[in-house]
């Protein structure tokens, strides 16, 4: 099969060569470029998901750290591919409908508590439907311990990392 | 500027050289340089984004992952039976995965390549002629001993555990040159100190006039009367970076070098590679599984090289023991429980420290194409002689722990909480079936693999698909078998016997 070849032909010689790899041109920065709407739905469950694994004994964590977090997932997922937009969207849908039904409640993760979510989702894991859990709770984890709050709170605070930003 | 976007072009772009190399990583890289300093006008094709290094090693761990890891991580080898489903990790940017590896080095195991020589029948695979090519790469990309001195705590530890229970251990080689064991090799190396195939073969590849161009896919080989006459695929300058316009790149030889998951779906969507029904199958991966021990000490495992000692202790086995060490909110994510539970484990993450174990397995994946997606579907059945390894290896990891003093460990079994050394014989392994195993993957080989008949192989002993006379391979997919060592040492010295081959040297 042949696909159409255009009007317009460049000689390889023609493009921009020679010394080592220089930066993209301005504008073409991966951090500049455009990002792939992520669906409400999605952000929502994350959110809710995100209560559960995060709360402590004090209870739910702050809402301004937990929206902090789901600024950066709509980024990481706008950015990262369709196939993790897929995944991680599926994981969470299976999780906010099926995990409440470990713990004998109805409907939605997004109806319980943060205690109960916690209780559902850690029920979850413990199955063979851990590898569903696991993959939003990696993905927000490594984002929370970029805070620096999470950092100050675990003592883990690393000297070669810049703060969220820094590279933007 | 010697690395052109493909989002640059709105519309379809035609080009024309020697040889096209499709993929910039550890199989493609070397194969361009080679060929680009012989004289051939040569165009390099990567499906990601240009990175430069200082841009990438100031980003944020998360922020590399969503922009240069393909799928954003969370690539799955989807497990069969007792198996576990496995998270294969890669890069999708120019230099492949070369910029996110631990820049750990091995030579490929003699035995491994006297069994390609004798067994194979391929008679320049065996160690003394494949010398002159691990010879070539450790020079151009500057490979040395990491020094015990940029051992993390965590590994120090473990080795400590080791030998006290008369494990060996030696130092690794990477490829780094002033490297000040900041240990976030995985996500950039912020001191460019790691000499990755971007830092290495590629410069020198556009020194000698190749064209690189980036954000630009191949979909498949152009064929006209029995020869390849080029490729053709897509810029990716779509809105969000979709696929658009049509990309075609006229030459006399094509070079695939995509990697074992893409290269296979290229040439199945070519109609080539079929002969021995092989095609995408016989993947292996080196299953690796992460141990993790708690001390009462502060260990901030962080610190250090992130990778700097391993052990062929138990090699007989069929394991190697790597160190290793992860972003502190994976770290986190591996622990069981979520809520309060999880909380009082987050707080332990300064005091974990964690080391890796990686099975020499048999090929038992595939590669398959999937109607209407880009991406492949993989699928892993663990052979019961790796499986039965699995327990063997964890428990022998844990005792290493108890050794070295710690107080509790995490094995990488989803929801299982922590053992002491109490009640480490406790565990009922019987009952922890495949799926609940945390697995993961960076070294997926074998899908194109190499053999001298095309009875029972993808390319022939020079790398060529045996149906056509100039497609070729050069990356991981052409290993006949896994190696059991981190193969990105092997799949340069076999890119750059290919490329001599075809340079006529």
């Amino acid at each position: 099969m042949h696909l159409p070849i255009a009007q317009e032909k460049h000689d390889s010689s023609a493009l921009p060569l020679a010394g080592a790899l220089a930066p993209p041109e301005p504008g073409d920065a991966v951090h500049e470029r455009p990002r792939h709407p992520v669906s409400p739905g999605t952000l929502a469950r994350a959110r809710v998901f995100a209560e559960g694994l995060f709360s402590t004994e004090d209870g739910a964590p702050d809402p301004a750290r937990i929206e902090w977090l789901v600024r950066e997932l709509e980024d990481f997922l706008g950015r990262a591919g369709g196939n993790a937009r897929l995944v991680l969207g599926a994981c969470l849908f299976a999780c906010n409908i099926l995990a409440p039904l470990f713990i004998r409640r109805m409907p939605t993760l997004a109806d319980l508590d943060p205690e109960s979510r916690a209780l559902a989702l850690e029920r979850v894991e413990q199955t063979a439907f851990g590898p569903i859990a696991l993959g939003p709770k990696a993905i927000l984890c490594m984002i929370w311990f970029e805070h620096p709050d999470t950092q100050r709170e675990t003592h883990t605070e690393v000297s070669c990392l810049r703060s969220p930003g820094d590279s933007q | 500027m010697n690395v052109t976007s493909g989002r640059r072009y709105a519309k379809p772009l035609e080009l024309e050289c020697d040889t096209v190399v499709v993929g910039s990583g550890s199989g493609g890289a070397p194969v361009a340089a080679t060929l680009a300093e012989a004289g051939e006008r040569v165009i390099v094709l990567e499906e990601g984004p240009h990175v430069p290094g200082p841009r990438h090693g100031a980003m944020r761990q998360s922020e590399s992952v969503r922009h240069v890891w393909r799928d954003g991580a969370m690539t799955l080898a989807v497990g069969i039976g007792d198996s576990p489903s496995i998270n294969v990790t890669a890069g999708r940017m120019v230099g492949g995965s070369s910029p996110l590896t631990g820049g750990v080095c091995f030579r490929a195991p003699e035995h491994v390549l006297e069994e390609w020589s004798s067994a194979l029948s391929i008679d320049d695979l065996g160690p003394s002629q494949m010398q002159r090519w691990f010879d070539q790469v450790a020079k151009d990309i500057h490979i040395e001993d990491v020094p015990a001195s940029l051992r993390s705590k965590s590994t120090a530890l473990f080795v400590k555990g080791g030998e006290a229970l008369g494990v060996k251990f030696d130092s690794m080689q990477r490829n780094t040159h002033n490297c000040n064991g900041c240990g976030r090799c995985n996500f950039g190396c912020p001191h460019e100190a790691k000499l990755g195939v971007d830092r290495t073969y590629l410069p020198r590849a556009a020194r000698a006039g190749a064209t690189i161009v980036s954000d630009a896919i191949v979909e498949r080989v152009e064929l006209e009367g029995g020869r390849a006459v080029g490729v053709s695929g897509s810029l990716l300058d779509g809105e969000y970076g979709a696929a658009r316009s049509a990309l075609r790149v006229r030459a006399r030889r094509v070079v695939l070098a995509a990697g074992a998951m893409y290269t296979p779906l290229i040439l199945r969507r070519s109609g080539l590679g079929r002969r021995s029904g092989s095609l995408g199958k016989n993947l292996t991966l080196h299953p690796s599984f992460r141990v993790m021990g708690r001390f009462d000490e502060p260990v901030r495992g962080w610190e250090g090289a992130l990778q700097s000692a391993y052990s062929k202790h138990y090699e007989h086995d069929g394991t190697v023991l790597n160190s290793v060490f992860v972003p502190n909110g994976i770290l986190a994510a591996t622990m069981p429980g979520f809520g309060k539970h999880h909380a009082k484990h987050r707080a332990l993450v300064g005091h974990l420290a964690m080391f890796g174990v990686m099975i020499h397995d048999e090929g038992a994946g595939a590669v398959w194409r999937v109607p209407f997606r880009r991406e492949p579907l993989l699928t892993y059945k663990m052979t019961k002689r790796d499986r039965a390894r699995v327990p063997v290896v964890l428990e022998r990891m844990a005792k290493i722990f108890f050794a070295a003093g710690a107080r509790e460990v995490f094995f990488p079994v989803f929801g299982l909480d922590s053992v002491t050394p109490d009640t480490l014989g406790k565990v009922d392994w019987s009952k922890i079936k495949g799926p609940k195993l945390e697995c993961s993957s960076q070294h997926p080989l074998g899908t194109c693999h190499m053999g001298s008949s095309d009875a029972h192989s993808v390319v022939d002993p020079h790398g060529r698909v045996w149906d056509v006379p100039n497609v070729f391979v050069a990356d991981g997919s052409i290993l006949p078998t896994s190696l059991g060592v981190n193969p990105q040492w092997t799949i340069m010295a076999m890119s750059l016997r290919v490329a001599h081959s075809l340079a006529g040297g």
